[in-house]
C-alpha cells in the first residue's frame, strides 16, 4: 500500500517507466557491446603490440638483407677472391683487400675483421690491434660457420680480442672462393649501436611497453621503452618466451607472465627473440576507458530520459491534476467549476466533455427540482382535496335532498352528475379507474354540460363490454370532450353530436371521441399531434392556461409519464367528417399497472 | 636401324665418360642435415604464404639455344599443370652459357643457388659443389620411381652413378652430338662438292675456299675457344691414343704426341679464318657464319634454332646449310652438358618440386620434341620418322650423321681443368696463333695450368 502510494501519479509512473524503457535496451545493448568491445579492443590492442614485434623483426630482416648484400659484394670482390687462392697475396693486393672492406662501409658496423684462408687479417671501420686469428672466433661463432656453406649468420657472442672479452651481436660469414674448392675465409663484423637503435625504428616507444631483442639463452642484446629505463624483464618472462616461441619465423605469440603481457617472435634462423613486454593494465586500458565512456554515455542517456520525460509530462500532469482536483472536489453543487486547460491533446476534449456534462447535470437538477416542487404541491393539494370532498359530498347530498323535496328534477340530475363526477375524479386518491368509471365520469360531465347548454348537443357512448373493467388513468376523456364543447361547438347553438367509442385492438385500448363541430385550425391541429413527441416542459408550455388545449396538455403529460412512448394521441379534423381524437393506450401495461 | 645405331654410339660415348665422372671425387659427401633443415623451414614459410612452392631456375636467352627455348616451353606447361602446387620461378639471363656459369659460381659462393642448375660443362665447379654438399643425391628419387628412371638414358644413369651409389647429375633423355655446320653455297663457289671426310680432304677444302677468297672457318679465342677447340679435339678421335687421352678426367699431362698434333691443328685453323677471330667471341664467330662470311663453324645441334631465326640469319639461310661429322667419322658430345642438378640451397619441398619438374621435363613427349627440335637424340624414345621430312636440311643431316657416326668423343669442357680452359686458352691461343709461343710452350702452359688446379684442390 505504501509502495503503491510511492508510485502514485502519472508523472512518477512515466518517469519510472521511461527509466526502465531506457535502461533495459541500453543495458542489454551495453552488456552485449561491452562484451564484444572489451574483446575486440583488447584484441586490437594485442594486435597493435604484435605489430610492434613484426616491425622489430621487419627492421631486423631488412638490416640482415642489407648485410647479406654487403657481404655478397665482398665475396664477388676480385681482391678478396684472390686472397682466398693458395698464393700469398702481394702487399699491394693486401692493401686492396683492406680498401675493398673499408670503403663499402656499413653504418651498422662497429668493426669488421676478414681473415683469409691463410690467416691474414683485414679490417673494416677500425683496425683491431693484435688479433689472434686462431682464437678470435668464439665457440658458438665457429659452430655457426661450420654448419653452413656461406650464409650470413647474425648472433650474440663474446669474442676474445687479444685476451679482452668483447660481447655483442656479431655477423659472421664464410667467404668462399667462387671457382676453387679452397677453404673459406671468415668475415666477422661487430654490429654497433645504430644497429640496436634501428631494431626499434618506428616502434612506438611512447607506450610503457618494454621492447627487447634477446638471445635464445635469455641474454638481452638491446632494449628500449618502459617508463623506467631499468624496468626489469624478469627471468620468468625470458624463460616463458623461450617456451612459447612459435615454430614459424615471424609469427607473433603473446602470453601472460609476471603480471605482464608479453609478445614474442623469432627470426628465421631462430637466433633471437624479439620481445614486447606490456603491463597487463596497459593492454586492458583502452577497453576499460571505452567501457567507462560507454557507462557514462548510458548514465547521461538515462538522465536525459528522466529530464525529458519529466519535462514532457509536465503539462499533462498539470492538466490531469487539475481535472483530478476539480472532479474529486465536485460536491454536486458547484456546477460552475469548469475545467480550463489547453494541452492540445485529447485531454482538452475530456475537459470540454466534462464542462458539457456539468451543464447537463445543472439543467437536469433544475428539472428534478421543479418536478419535486410540483410533486410536493400536488401532494399538498391532494391532502387538501382529500379533506374537502367529504364536506362537499355531504353538502351536495343535502342539496340533492332539498332539490328532491322541491321536485326539481333538473337540479337533482345536475347534483347527481356533479356528485358522481366528483367521486370518480377523486376516487380515493387513486390514479387509475376502470374504463366503466371513466366513461361514467364523462357521461356525468356531458350531462352537466347538456344542462348548462340546453339542446346544444347530443351524445352517445359505445363500448365493448369486455373491456369495461380494464383500468386506465383517470380523467382522460373528459378534457377531450370538454374541448369538443368548448371549441368545437363554440359557433353552434344546437345540433351538436359527440360520440365516444371505446374498443380493444391488437392489445391496445382505442378511445375515440368524435364531434361534428367546427374544424380545427391547422396549426392547433399540428401542435396537438406533435405534443406527445416533446419533452415534459415543452408539453406543458404548448398551450398556456386558458388559451385552449391546456386540458389536452395535461392528458398528454400524464400519458407520457405513464406509458412513455408507448401510447398515441392523434387528432383529425375535416369539414365532412368533423373532428376525431383517437387515443391508443396499451392494455397489457394497463392491466399490469392495475 | 637408326635407333640401333644411336644406341651403339651412345654406349661408346659413355664408355669415355664413365672414367671421367667416376674419378676426381672420392671424398665423403654425407649431407649436412642441419643446414638443409634450416633452409627447409625458410622455404616452407615462403611456400605457405604464397600457396605454392616456388622452384627457382635460370634460363639463358642470349645464345638462342634450342635447348633453352625447349626448356621455356616445358616450364610453361609445368606451371600450368602444377598450378597451385609448384611454380617454376624463372630468372631469364640475357647471356650465353659462359655468363650462366659465372652467375652460378657467384650464387654458390653466396649460398643462393637456384633449385635446378646445369654444371656439366664445368667439371671442376661440379666437383666443388659435390664436395661441399651443395647438390642433392637424386639416386633415391630415381630408385623410387622406375617409370622416371625408364625415361632417362641408361648409359647416363650408369655413368653418373658414383662409387658410393650417389648420383648428383640427372641424366638426360638424349645426347646432342656436335659436328660441322657448313655453307653449301660457299662450298659450291669454291668447287667443293661434298663435305670432306678425311683430314687431308678437309685441309684441301680449306685451301680451295681460301683460294676462292672465302674464310673457311668461324673461330674465336675467348670463352674457352669453343669452336676451334671442338675441331682440335675432334682430331684426337683419329687415333686410339687420342681417344684415350680425351677420356681422361682432368689430365695433368698434355705433353703427348696426340695432343701436340691437336695443338698443331688448333694453330693451323687460324690460317683459314677471319681477321677478327683472334680475341673474338663466340657470338662474333657465329655471326660470321650466319652472315655468309665464313663457310664452316663447329658447333652442336642446339644452334639449329638460330638458323631459322630472322634475328640471326636471313630467310632461306637454313636451306643452304649442311651438317656433317668431323673428318675421320668423329662427333663430340657429353651427356653432362645437358644434364641438370638439384641444389641443397632450398627446403625439401622445393627439392621435391624440382624432382617433379625433372620427371616432367624428361617425359617422352618432351624428349621426342627435343630430338626433333634440338637434335638431342635418345635411346629411350623412338625418333618420330614422320617429323623427319619436315625438318630443315642441316637437322636431317644431324640426325643422319648422329645415327651413323663411328667415334664419339666427350667434350673437352667436361674433361679438362678450369685453369687451362679459362686462363691458358684465352691468354695463350692468340700467342700461339701469332707465333709468339711455340706449340711446346703452349703445351707447357697447359701442364702448368693443370698442375695449378691440382694444387688448388688438394
Amino acid at each position: 500500500m505504501k509502495n503503491s502510494k510511492q508510485f502514485y501519479g502519472i508523472r512518477k509512473k512515466l518517469v519510472v517507466f521511461t527509466i526502465l524503457a531506457a535502461i533495459l535496451p541500453l543495458g542489454i545493448m551495453g552488456v552485449v557491446l561491452a562484451g564484444s568491445i572489451n574483446r575486440n579492443v583488447t584484441e586490437l590492442n594485442l594486435e597493435n603490440y604484435s605489430h610492434s614485434n613484426s616491425k622489430m623483426i621487419g627492421n631486423y630482416q631488412m638490416m640482415e638483407q642489407g648485410f647479406d648484400e654487403l657481404t655478397r659484394s665482398y665475396i664477388t670482390n676480385s681482391y678478396i677472391q684472390k686472397s682466398l687462392e693458395r698464393k700469398e697475396l702481394l702487399p699491394q693486393d693486401k692493401a686492396y683487400v683492406n680498401r675493398s672492406l673499408w670503403y663499402p662501409n656499413n653504418q651498422y658496423t662497429e668493426y669488421g675483421i676478414f681473415i683469409d684462408n691463410k690467416g691474414n687479417e683485414y679490417f673494416s671501420n677500425k683496425v683491431i690491434e693484435n688479433v689472434n686469428s686462431e682464437d678470435i672466433l668464439s665457440e658458438e661463432l665457429s659452430e655457426a660457420l661450420k654448419d653452413n656453406y656461406s650464409l650470413t649468420k647474425i648472433m650474440y657472442s663474446t669474442i676474445n680480442r687479444n685476451g679482452q672479452e668483447d660481447s655483442g651481436i656479431f655477423l659472421v660469414r664464410n667467404i668462399r672462393h667462387m671457382e676453387q674448392n679452397v677453404s673459406p675465409g671468415v668475415l666477422i663484423v661487430k654490429l654497433n649501436q645504430d644497429f640496436y637503435d634501428n631494431i626499434f625504428f618506428d616502434v612506438n616507444q611512447h607506450t610503457p611497453a618494454v621492447y627487447a631483442m634477446v638471445t635464445m639463452e635469455g641474454e638481452i642484446c638491446c632494449r628500449t621503452g618502459g617508463e623506467e629505463q631499468e624496468e626489469e624483464i624478469s627471468r620468468e618472462i625470458l624463460r616463458k618466451a623461450g617456451e612459447e616461441l612459435p615454430d614459424e619465423a615471424g609469427e607473433v605469440v603473446h602470453f601472460a607472465a609476471d603480471s605482464r603481457i608479453c609478445f614474442a617472435n623469432t627470426d628465421k634462423d631462430g637466433e633471437f627473440i624479439f620481445l614486447s613486454v606490456v603491463p597487463e593494465s596497459v593492454v586492458q586500458a583502452p577497453a576499460r576507458n571505452f567501457l567507462k565512456s560507454l557507462g557514462l554515455t548510458m548514465l547521461i542517456s538515462v538522465i536525459v530520459c528522466v529530464i525529458m520525460s519529466a519535462f514532457v509530462s509536465h503539462p499533462f500532469r498539470k492538466a490531469i491534476s487539475g481535472i483530478s482536483r476539480i472532479m474529486s472536489h465536485f460536491d454536486g453543487e458547484s456546477l460552475n467549476q469548469e475545467i480550463q486547460i489547453s494541452t492540445n491533446t485529447e485531454l482538452d476534449h475530456v475537459a470540454v466533455s466534462y464542462n458539457k456534462m456539468l451543464k447537463h447535470i445543472g439543467s437536469l437538477m433544475e428539472e428534478v427540482k421543479k418536478e419535486q416542487e410540483e410533486i410536493r404541491i400536488n401532494e399538498y393539494n391532494s391532502l387538501v382535496y382529500q379533506i374537502n370532498p367529504h364536506f362537499l359530498y355531504n353538502t351536495l347530498d343535502n342539496v340533492h335532498m332539498l332539490a328532491r323535496m322541491d321536485g326539481d328534477e333538473t337540479m337533482v340530475k345536475l347534483i347527481q352528475s356533479l356528485s358522481r363526477m366528483l367521486r370518480i375524479s377523486i376516487s380515493k386518491g387513486e390514479n387509475d379507474v376502470s374504463l366503466k368509471d371513466e366513461l361514467e365520469h364523462v357521461k356525468c360531465y356531458l350531462n352537466i354540460e347538456q344542462i348548462r347548454n340546453e339542446n346544444l348537443f347530443q351524445y352517445e357512448i359505445e363500448v365493448e363490454e369486455s373491456i369495461l373493467q380494464v383500468k386506465i388513468p383517470k380523467i382522460i376523456l373528459q378534457p377531450v370532450v370538454e374541448n369538443c364543447i368548448k371549441y368545437g361547438f363554440a359557433d353552434m347553438d344546437k345540433g351538436g353530436r359527440i360520440k365516444v367509442d371505446v374498443k380493444a385492438a391488437d392489445g391496445f385500448m382505442v378511445l375515440q371521441v368524435s364531434n361534428n363541430g367546427s374544424v380545427m385550425e391547422p396549426d392547433i391541429l399540428e401542435k396537438l399531434n406533435h405534443m406527445q413527441y416533446q419533452g415534459m416542459e415543452d408539453i406543458k408550455q404548448a398551450f398556456p392556461q386558458k388559451k385552449g388545449g391546456y386540458g389536452i396538455s395535461n392528458v398528454v403529460c400524464r400519458l407520457c409519464l405513464r406509458y412513455g412512448s408507448c401510447f398515441q394521441i392523434h387528432y383529425e379534423s375535416f369539414e365532412e367528417t368533423g373532428t376525431v381524437c383517437t387515443i391508443r393506450i396499451p392494455m397489457a401495461a394497463d392491466a399490469d399497472a392495475g | 636401324m637408326k635407333r640401333k645405331n644411336i644406341m651403339r654410339i651412345l654406349s661408346l660415348a659413355t664408355a669415355f665418360m664413365l672414367a671421367g665422372c667416376g674419378g676426381g671425387n672420392g671424398k665423403d659427401t654425407a649431407e649436412k642435415t642441419g643446414d638443409s633443415k634450416g633452409a627447409a623451414s625458410e622455404s616452407q614459410a615462403a611456400g605457405e604464404s604464397e600457396g605454392e612452392v616456388k622452384i627457382p631456375i635460370i634460363i639463358t636467352t642470349g645464345a638462342n639455344d634450342a635447348m633453352d627455348i625447349q626448356m621455356k616451353e616445358v616450364v610453361e606447361d609445368f606451371n600450368r599443370e602444377y598450378k597451385g602446387k609448384y611454380q617454376m620461378e624463372v630468372e631469364y639471363l640475357a647471356g650465353a652459357s659462359d655468363d650462366y656459369r659465372s652467375k652460378l659460381k657467384m650464387l654458390n659462393a653466396s649460398n643462393s643457388l637456384p633449385a635446378l642448375i646445369q654444371v656439366g660443362p664445368e667439371p671442376a665447379f661440379y666437383d666443388l659443389l659435390v664436395e661441399n654438399d651443395r647438390l642433392v643425391d637424386v639416386a633415391p628419387y630415381l630408385e623410387a620411381d622406375p617409370e622416371w628412371k625408364g625415361q632417362l638414358m641408361p648409359q647416363g644413369i650408369e655413368a653418373f652413378t658414383r662409387e658410393d651409389g650417389k648420383m648428383y647429375l640427372i641424366p638426360s633423355a638424349g645426347l646432342q652430338l656436335s659436328g660441322f655446320y657448313y655453307n653449301k653455297e660457299l662450298f659450291e663457289q669454291a668447287g667443293i662438292e661434298t663435305f670432306p671426310e678425311t683430314w687431308d680432304d678437309f685441309w684441301k677444302a680449306c685451301d680451295k675456299l681460301k683460294e676462292a677468297g672465302i674464310p673457311a672457318l668461324s673461330l674465336h679465342t675467348t670463352e674457352t675457344a669453343w669452336c676451334p677447340m671442338l675441331l682440335a679435339t675432334a682430331y684426337l678421335g683419329g687415333t686410339e691414343e687420342g681417344q684415350k687421352f680425351m677420356a681422361q678426367q682432368f689430365p695433368d699431362d698434355f705433353d703427348t704426341p696426340e695432343f701436340k698434333e691437336a695443338v698443331e691443328v688448333l694453330k693451323k685453323q687460324f690460317d683459314y679464318t677471319t681477321s677478327d677471330a683472334v680475341g673474338g667471341t663466340y657470338a662474333l664467330a657465329a655471326n660470321n657464319f650466319f652472315s655468309g662470311n665464313t663457310a664452316m663453324i663447329a658447333n652442336g645441334p642446339w644452334m639449329m634454332s638460330s638458323l631459322t631465326d630472322p634475328d640471326y640469319a636471313s630467310e632461306g639461310f637454313a636451306d643452304k646449310v649442311g651438317y656433317a661429322k668431323y673428318p675421320g667419322d668423329v662427333m663430340i658430345g657429353s651427356m653432362e652438358q645437358s644434364s641438370w642438378c638439384i641444389t641443397t640451397d632450398h627446403g625439401q619441398d622445393v627439392i621435391d618440386g624440382a624432382v617433379e619438374f625433372m620427371k616432367f621435363y624428361t617425359k617422352p613427349v618432351y624428349s621426342t620434341k627435343r630430338a626433333v627440335e634440338a637434335g638431342e637424340l635418345s635411346s629411350v624414345v623412338d625418333f618420330p620418322q614422320d617429323e623427319y621430312d619436315k625438318m630443315i636440311p642441316p637437322m636431317k643431316n644431324c640426325v643422319d650423321a648422329s645415327s651413323d657416326v663411328s667415334i664419339v668423343l666427350p667434350s673437352y669442357q667436361t674433361k679438362w681443368d678450369p685453369v687451362s680452359q679459362n686462363d691458358v686458352f684465352g691468354r695463350e691461343i692468340p700467342n700461339l696463333v701469332s707465333g709468339s709461343i711455340t706449340v711446346d710452350e703452349f703445351i707447357q702452359m697447359m701442364n702448368e695450368g693443370a698442375a695449378q688446379y691440382k694444387q688448388d684442390i688438394e
